[in-house]
């Protein structure tokens, strides 16, 4: 773990790579936005998702027509099990033909079956032709981004790796001529090679064509002018027929690099003609992988990785990502597909650690042309791992003892906040200091323990309240209880005068997300189990109402989830996440008209787990309260870093991601930064106030409660 | 909106700083003079040059298809010398008959499938010059193949 921390840390250091990845993002967003325009990409991804279900049996069928259609045009067709067997059946192919070197152009296939090495190994010299895998292989590297391979290098460092390896003096600021330097040696080696090897993006059982797609040309020159030509792709490359084809052709460019389709799309079926050859006829083969897929073609949740078009969006919008690259963010495939993949092919013991870094956010589910909920199947197998690893004997104590019996942890809390007595900052709200604490992980000024608990202000101040004809259940979950009672009480008092009369659970217990989040599922579904109990009848209620989206969001994906095998309790928790709403989702439901007080600067921040969980955001709402005096936030639904515990397991990725939104917050000049999560809460205030901004955060409860008449 | 789809397929293609030109078959056919390479089937047009890692300067060959929505252009590269010619020409020049335009990929997905139901084929979808943006996401052109694309569209057929 420690070399692990300390890779993180080089890359966060590393502001080469800080640069090119922030303003990457900031341009892909919007060239993608812009590709995208006037198409229906919701409908789009569904539908590539559906005519990809392949069951185990049908994508045998499409394999063997794929097959018998490229042999009866005279290619050859191999199936390699293992990564092994493909490089050994590949090098077999080099040696018959006495090649020297070999071209090769566009197939992160061989980078997961380390081709290259084998090759080496065995005297021959594979060479990449694609510009960026070219740069990183003279520099003795490996890719760290799907598109763009070499995103991490700055054009200085380039012209070095270019001039130590041509011998030749290259001006530091000249792309274009690096650019030419590398034509000029690449075009040498097509000649040279013998052998060339592609990957596909796809191939057409219908026909038995592939496609590859490139915007340098390479895969065609790759593919043309050496006599033999070698195709390694994995199973899950096969489509039906061309109409599947166009769909990934068509939304490929689009996620990848919002544009509108790549420079080449090559058609390959057959053996074509090739001068080189002596017989005048190319030699092709098509080298099919195995490497573990085909099992989780079985399973119902992993084989949704299998549909990946290899597009990097999954990467491209991944906070942690964007802070440490993909040499730390993944392990060959990189990204959020990369984390599955790594746990897939490489074995859990490769992806234990990084699977951490995944922060939750659900950008990655929400922009995959393919369709995977990439989020969801990391969440599994974060809790398979934490099954087969354990996770940190600290946290398994609190999620396993303190957190599920609530008892226990209202009184670990009431001591805490007793305790924390001499470390409360004047305002009285937050700490001045926290004790042990390494000053990397300090980045934030952090709210106290409250010191009486909503539970118990709730008994004491709204028990009785008048018996309105709309009734709601009111779920404050622990950040509410035992830091932010206010927020609890601002909801109170805003639904009581729009009518509406308020319930709480019980006993308050935690929504089981932690425990999940970290891994252990066990603790989690007994906490889940234990809530259910607390939460009334369905049937006595309107809605369910959360403050904070995540426990929202627990509430609707894993309560259902974590009952499944419980029938009373699945149809309880069924009914409770249908009837599961925001603050503002309610109060729109139920068409309360809100007003403005007065004239006050606002922006929002609308935390992850309301758009991407919950399907929503309080953004609208607000801009029709406010008119002008609403500011829109840039990048709004960008996770803000604050995850739960990852903040302080990695608070240098936190507070990276922290930092980016508060510039983004800064620039609004906005007075109130408002948001729906005491989560975001408790970091951007946090933030904010450790670096001494002078900007108040409010949760939209609060913030109605205070500035809006009902 | 009769233009609609030239318009589209213009716009498209200079999107990526291809060069577009309407013009006549017999302005077409003398401005063949300089191009070493030509195969234009339809005007029964061919010259051929020998082809090797050195390049040629300019290729001029008939698409049989351009997608108007993208601006790319579709040509059958089965025979070997139209691939080579069509990724090493440094100034790439297709003639598009403007009869040959469709809205999207879609519309010749039978002509895909009958291409390739063939024993053999080599189709390219060609949009613009190679490029690359491998250094520091700075647009580049003519990284492997052709730094400049044009493309000669004729009206009246
Ligand atoms: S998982 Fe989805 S978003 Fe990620 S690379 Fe694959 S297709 Fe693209
Ligand atoms: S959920 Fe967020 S943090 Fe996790 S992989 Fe996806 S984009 Fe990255």
């Amino acid at each position: 773990m420690n070399s692990f921390k300390n890779k993180i840390n080089s890359k966060l250091s590393d502001e080469i790579l800080y640069n090119n990845l922030k303003n990457f993002a900031a341009s892909y967003k919007k060239s993608r936005s812009a590709a995208l325009n006037g198409l229906d990409f919701e409908n789009l991804r569904m539908e590539i998702n559906n005519k990809r279900t392949y069951s185990p049996e049908y994508l045998e069928t499409l394999f063997q027509r794929f097959k018998d259609n490229a042999e009866k045009s005279g290619a050859r067709v191999f199936r390699a099990r293992t990564g092994t067997d493909a490089c050994r059946y590949i090098t077999e192919v080099c040696k018959t033909h006495e090649t020297e070197y070999i071209v090769k152009s566009k197939s992160m296939t061989s980078e997961e079956i380390r081709l290259n090495d084998y090759l080496e190994k065995e005297n021959l010299k594979p060479v990449e032709t694609d510009l960026g895998e070219w740069i990183l292989q003279i520099a003795g590297e490996h890719p760290s981004h799907m598109v763009m391979p070499a995103i991490h290098k700055s054009r200085k460092q380039v012209a070095e790796i270019f001039s130590r390896f041509t011998g030749k003096e290259i001006d530091k600021d000249n792309i274009d001529e690096m650019v030419k330097t590398a034509r000029e040696f690449l075009r040498d080696y097509y000649f040279k090679a013998r052998v060339g090897i592609t990957g596909a993006n796809v191939a057409v059982a219908q026909t038995g064509a592939i496609a590859t797609v490139t915007n340098e040309g390479n895969a065609r020159l790759t593919s043309t002018v050496p006599p033999v030509h070698i195709v390694l792709l994995g199973y899950e490359k096969l489509v039906e027929d061309f109409d599947t084809a166009f769909d990934i052709i068509n939304l490929l460019p689009k996620s990848a690099t919002g544009q509108n389709i790549s420079t080449y799309v090559t058609w390959m079926k057959g053996c074509y003609p090739s001068a080189n050859n002596q017989t005048d006829i190319k030699e092709v083969h098509y080298v099919f992988l195995d490497n573990g897929r085909l099992a989780f073609f079985q399973h119902p949740e992993f084989r949704e990785a299998l549909k990946c078009i290899r597009c990097g969006s999954c990467a491209n919008i991944c906070p942690p990502y964007e802070m440490v690259g993909g040499h730390v963010f993944g392990h060959i495939y990189i990204g959020a597909i990369g984390l599955i993949l790594t746990a897939l092919y490489d074995g859990e013991a490769k992806a234990k650690d990084i699977l951490k870094l995944c922060i939750g956010c659900k950008a990655c589910s929400s922009i995959c042309p393919a369709g995977i909920d990439l989020q969801s199947i990391i969440s599994k197998l974060k809790v398979i791992i934490g099954e087969e690893y354990g996770i940190n004997p600290v946290k398994k104590t609190i999620y396993s003892s303190v957190i599920p019996n609530s008892g226990v942890f209202s009184t670990a809390l009431k001591t805490a906040s007793y305790f924390q007595k001499p470390l409360i900052a004047k305002d009285g709200r937050h700490l001045k200091s926290i004790p042990f604490m390494p000053k990397s992980k300090d980045f934030r000024t952090l709210p106290a323990v409250a010191s009486s608990f909503f539970t118990e202000k709730f008994k004491k101040n709204y028990k009785r309240q008048q018996d309105f004809k709309k009734k709601v259940l009111f779920y404050p979950g622990c950040a509410v209880e035992y830091f932010y009672p206010e927020m609890g009480e601002s909801l109170v008092k805003i639904l009581n005068k729009a009518g509406v009369k308020v319930d709480i659970p019980g006993k308050p217990v935690c929504c089981g997300l932690p425990a999940i989040a970290s891994g252990d599922g066990k603790d989690g579904r007994k906490t889940i189990h234990r809530n259910l109990k607390q939460m009334g009848n369905p049937a006595d209620y309107d809605s369910y109402l959360v403050l904070c989206p995540s426990c929202g969001m627990a509430v609707k994906e894993e309560f259902p989830e974590y009952t499944a095998d419980n029938p009373d309790l699945y149809k309880l928790s069924t009914e409770i996440a249908q009837k599961t709403l925001s603050l503002g989702m309610f109060l729109k439901k139920e068409n309360i008209s809100l007003k403005v007080k007065n004239g006050v600067k606002v922006t929002y921040h609308t935390p992850c787990h309301q758009a991407r969980g919950l399907g929503s955001s309080a953004s609208e709402m607000l801009k029709e309260i406010l008119g002008n005096n609403f500011v829109e936030l840039e990048d709004s639904d960008v996770c803000c870093g604050f995850g739960g515990t990852y903040s302080i397991d990695f608070a240098g990725i936190s507070s990276g991601i922290l930092n980016k939104k508060i510039e983004n917050i800064r620039k609004t000049e906005a007075e109130i930064v408002v948001t729906d999560c005491p989560g975001c809460i408790m970091q951007i205030e946090g933030g904010l106030m450790k670096t001494g901004i002078d900007i108040k955060v409010m949760h939209l409860s609060q913030f109605i409660d205070e500035y809006i008449e009902i | 909106m009769p233009d609609s789809k030239l318009e589209q397929f213009i716009k498209n293609s200079q999107a990526v700083e291809n060069e577009n030109f309407c013009l006549s078959k017999n302005d077409l056919l003398k401005s063949l003079d300089e191009v070493p390479f030509v195969h234009l089937p339809s005007f029964e047009q061919y010259k051929r040059c020998e082809i090797d890692k050195n390049g040629i300067s300019t290729a001029c060959i008939e698409a049989d298809w351009g997608v108007a929505n993208s601006g790319t252009v579709i040509i059958d590269s089965s025979k070997e010398e139209i691939r080579l010619a069509s990724s090493l020409a440094e100034h790439l020049q297709v003639v598009l008959l403007k009869s040959k335009l469709v809205n999207t990929i879609f519309d010749i997905k039978d002509y895909m499938k009958n291409q390739t139901e063939k024993d053999n084929a080599y189709i390219a979808f060609i949009t613009g010059a190679s490029r690359t943006a491998d250094i520091e996401r700075i647009l580049t052109i003519g990284v492997h193949g052709p730094v400049k694309m044009t493309v000669f569209i004729i009206k009246e057929l």
